[in-house]
């Protein structure tokens, strides 16, 4: 991380309101979309201060019809616009997904390449915070499944603003997906030319043991394991891809073939899931290299309860990723 | 109760010789305790109880046993009336022991039956790899130990499997390759020690008109001499070799530092040869099927006549050792070859081989390879012999060099050049007790 800005410590959520609001100033064709992101800046207050800022003509408070604003972003995106559509949660994106899915990674292709859709679709997403079964998604998988996509799911306030003025300036629809347990949490944030580009993996912590693979809030956790996994003298490495599509595999295989141990860790669900493909791709490119099979840390395969208690039991914590380790590793707690 | 299996004390070891047990049958043994001698090829060795419990014995005295069989039960739960077998065949069948893994999380069925984080296990095996015995034949392997086995050369057959459901890990490997810094295994295998105070058995007098029965080790040298004459096609290239500094700096090392070991001819030509096979990885290349195995280091095997054989103790990483910690080593081990002290380590994983039949006037002679090795040396004796230098007849001290070579492995032209490297540093000795 650029070290001009490594004094600073900014929210996850004001770095990303960064990120918007310099890309708002760098080129007219940006525009902001969504359901009361303006008068009301937001039900995150992610888009706090831009309604002021940039006017109404840029920020565009929308009725509630995700299909609808999607589709219109990428019509917008299509005539050479650069939309940034916020969806409340990824859970809403369900009722949009035939737009995002049919059209926003479909028509570059089915058009030969005569047009292109510079969109992003920004939405927080994962569980925790006692929202019901239908509200507590992590869909990483979805988006990543399909072709045509880019998808993005920052870590850390330096990565939000970082990635989300890459996805700004990509001329692909990109899929951008924040977590609301993140929203928070602080560190340093780049300056305004400070990108990261697609497909480039971060090792959040280096070690020789066992590589575990992170992605999002999950990141945290793997690091508050990797801290109790020390103390018994097991050093983890950690690895955060950034982006889920494109996939660092270069970075992830670099890794595995060193430490011979993988755990992968995603909060979506372990059916087809992120960490399933990812356990995939390491088996494909690792497999001579593994000393034992990989582990998958997922949530339970169950609709996130809405009790605390069970909400809490269901999703994955720093001990399970810990546990995943020390199985990998076949070692005793 | 658990099954005592044959170990397998050396890479080669195939099977072995129950030469006697130190306890009764149905004694109480413990931990640690010395319980049965064991003859392989290479030496003898007494093999401690992995736990503790009343011995049942299965392989009488003087058996033969492959490698893996059951020779022995101990612990409680050991079978009433064991037979006692003189042969594998007859061994009972392994029962599962207690080995067997319990503790691994079963695959989920993708039905939800509890509320828990699904920490979700790749399909693990539930299967008791470990209590199969001898006869097993699906080894379960990680990847990882199953490239690291093929690049030294162990077979997998053979190893004790310490990770979950007794699948053999890497560590497990690296345990019986002796890799520096190898975790030992976790599981309790037989520990094994060599018996000290066993003198080498003496040898009985040759007559006429006998068939001498062949111990353990010569049967071993006929195996594996065969094995390299019919599968290495050898090539041999011969120098003629000014040994005259070479002499004269041992006399002057042997003057000058009387309180240390003299290095003796032998140890400033491990010391070349050393130097030489560090500077030509290529040299050190086994041939394998289809690929060149370079090994992870320079190890010397040194030919030590011994009553009723040969051995070949190992000095490892050679180039890193001065003359002076070879004269040593080589000492050291040659003596405990003699008096059968020497442990299987010691005796494997040699790179590249001297062999040295100078002290009995052969003038040279042609080695056969030390599989899997793709060289050896042969060295004959040095005598004042009569050579033209710069157009004058004058008497050096000459002696040969015999580099046997497999030609599947190394070519004439490179061996020939790594030939002539090994007598250009013996001529110019000074390098090598520079360092």
């Amino acid at each position: 991380m650029s070290t001009e800005a490594a004094a600073v410590s900014t929210s996850y959520r004001e770095a990303l309101t960064q990120a918007m609001r310099e890309e708002l100033e760098r080129d007219p064709d940006v525009f902001l979309i969504g359901e009361d992101i303006g008068l009301f800046e937001g039900s995150f207050k992610v888009t706090r201060g831009l309604l002021g800022e940039f006017g109404p003509d840029r920020v565009i408070d929308t009725p509630i019809s995700e299909a609808g604003f999607v589709g219109l972003g990428i019509g917008a995106a299509m005539a050479g616009l650069r939309p940034v559509v916020e969806l409340m949660t990824v859970n809403f994106a369900i009722v949009a997904m035939d737009q995002i899915v049919n059209n926003a990674a479909k028509i570059r292709y089915m058009f030969g390449g005569q047009v292109s859709v510079p969109l992003v679709i920004r939405m927080p997403g994962g569980a925790g915070h006692q929202l019901g079964a239908q509200h507590s998604h992590s869909l990483e998988a979805w988006f990543t499944h399909v072709p045509g996509l880019k998808v993005a799911c920052p870590s850390t306030p330096y990565d939000a603003k970082a990635l989300l003025k890459t996805a700004i300036r990509d001329d692909d629809p990109v899929i951008f997906l924040e977590s609301e347990g993140l929203y928070a949490k602080k560190g340093p944030v780049g300056g305004p030319d400070d990108l990261v580009p697609f497909g480039q993996a971060a090792i959040r912590r280096t070690g020789q043991h066992c590589t575990v693979i992170a992605v999002s809030r999950m990141v945290w956790i793997a690091l508050d394991a990797a801290d109790t996994l020390a103390a018994e003298g097991i050093e983890c490495e950690v690895v955060d891809p950034r982006t889920t599509r494109p996939l660092d595999m270069d970075a992830i295989v670099d890794s595995v073939r060193r430490t011979n141990h993988c755990v992968v860790v995603d909060e979506g669900w372990p059916e087809c899931g992120l960490a399933s493909n990812i356990a995939t791709r390491v088996y494909e490119e690792c497999f001579d290299w593994l000393d034992a099979p990989v582990q998958r840390v997922n949530a339970a395969d169950v609709p996130i309860p809405y009790a605390r208690n069970l909400e809490q039991s269901a999703l994955p914590h720093a001990h399970d990723v810990a546990a995943a380790v020390r199985a990998t590793l076949a070692r005793g707690a | 109760m658990s099954e005592l299996l044959m170990p397998k004390l050396s890479d080669t070891m195939e099977e072995g010789t129950v030469l006697g047990w130190l306890v009764p049958d149905g004694a109480v043994v413990t931990r640690g305790q010395p319980i049965v001698e064991i003859e392989t090829d290479k030496a003898d060795m007494t093999v401690d109880a992995p736990e503790n419990g009343p011995l049942r014995i299965l392989a009488s005295e003087g058996s033969v046993h492959p490698v893996g069989a059951p020779i022995a039960w101990i612990g409680e739960g050991a079978p009433a009336g064991a037979p006692t077998a003189s042969s594998p065949s007859e061994a009972p069948a392994p029962a599962p022991s207690a080995e067997v893994a319990t503790n691994i999380p079963v695959g989920d069925d993708g039905t939800p039956q509890e509320i828990g984080v699904a920490v979700t296990p790749a399909a693990a095996p539930t299967t008791a790899v470990s209590a199969t015995g001898p006869d097993r034949s699906r080894i379960i392997a990680s990847p990882l130990a199953r490239q690291v086995a093929r690049d030294v050369g162990i077979d997998l057959a053979n190893v004790h499997g310490t990770g979950p459901g007794g699948r053999i890990v890497r560590a497990d490997v690296d345990a019986i390759a002796g890799a520096p810094g190898a975790p030992a295994p976790t599981a309790a295998a037989p520990a094994v020690s060599v018996a000290p105070s066993r003198a080498p058995t003496p040898a009985t007098p040759v007559t006429f008109g006998q068939r001498v029965p062949a111990t353990r080790l010569q049967r071993t040298i006929a195996r594996r001499m065969q094995e390299s004459v019919v599968t290495a096609p050898h090539f041999a290239l011969q120098r003629d070799v000014d040994a005259s500094e070479l002499i004269a700096v041992r006399r002057q090392l042997s003057a000058a530092r009387p309180d240390t070991p003299t290095p003796s001819v032998t140890d400033l030509i491990i010391r070349a040869l050393a130097v030489a096979a560090a500077e030509r990885p290529d040299v050190l290349a086994r041939w394998d099927t289809d690929a060149f195995v370079v090994p992870d280091g320079v190890h010397i095997g040194v030919a030590v006549a011994v009553e009723r054989g040969l051995l070949v103790p190992v000095i490892r990483d050679a180039n890193t050792k001065s003359v002076t910690e070879i004269a040593v080593q080589v000492r050291d081990l040659a003596a405990r070859c003699r008096d059968g002290s020497i442990t299987p380590a010691e005796l494997e994983g040699s790179t590249i081989t001297v062999s040295n039949l100078g002290m009995y006037g052969i003038d040279r002679f042609t080695a056969v390879i030390n599989p899997p090795e793709a060289a050896i040396l042969a060295v004959g004796v040095a005598r004042p012999q009569p050579v033209v230098r710069d157009g004058n007849v004058v008497v050096r001290d000459m002696m040969t060099f015999t580099l046997s070579v497999d030609h599947r492995s190394l070519y004439g032209a490179e061996g020939a050049t790594f030939l002539s490297r090994v007598v250009q540093l013996v001529e110019m000795p000074y390098s090598l007790v520079a360092d």
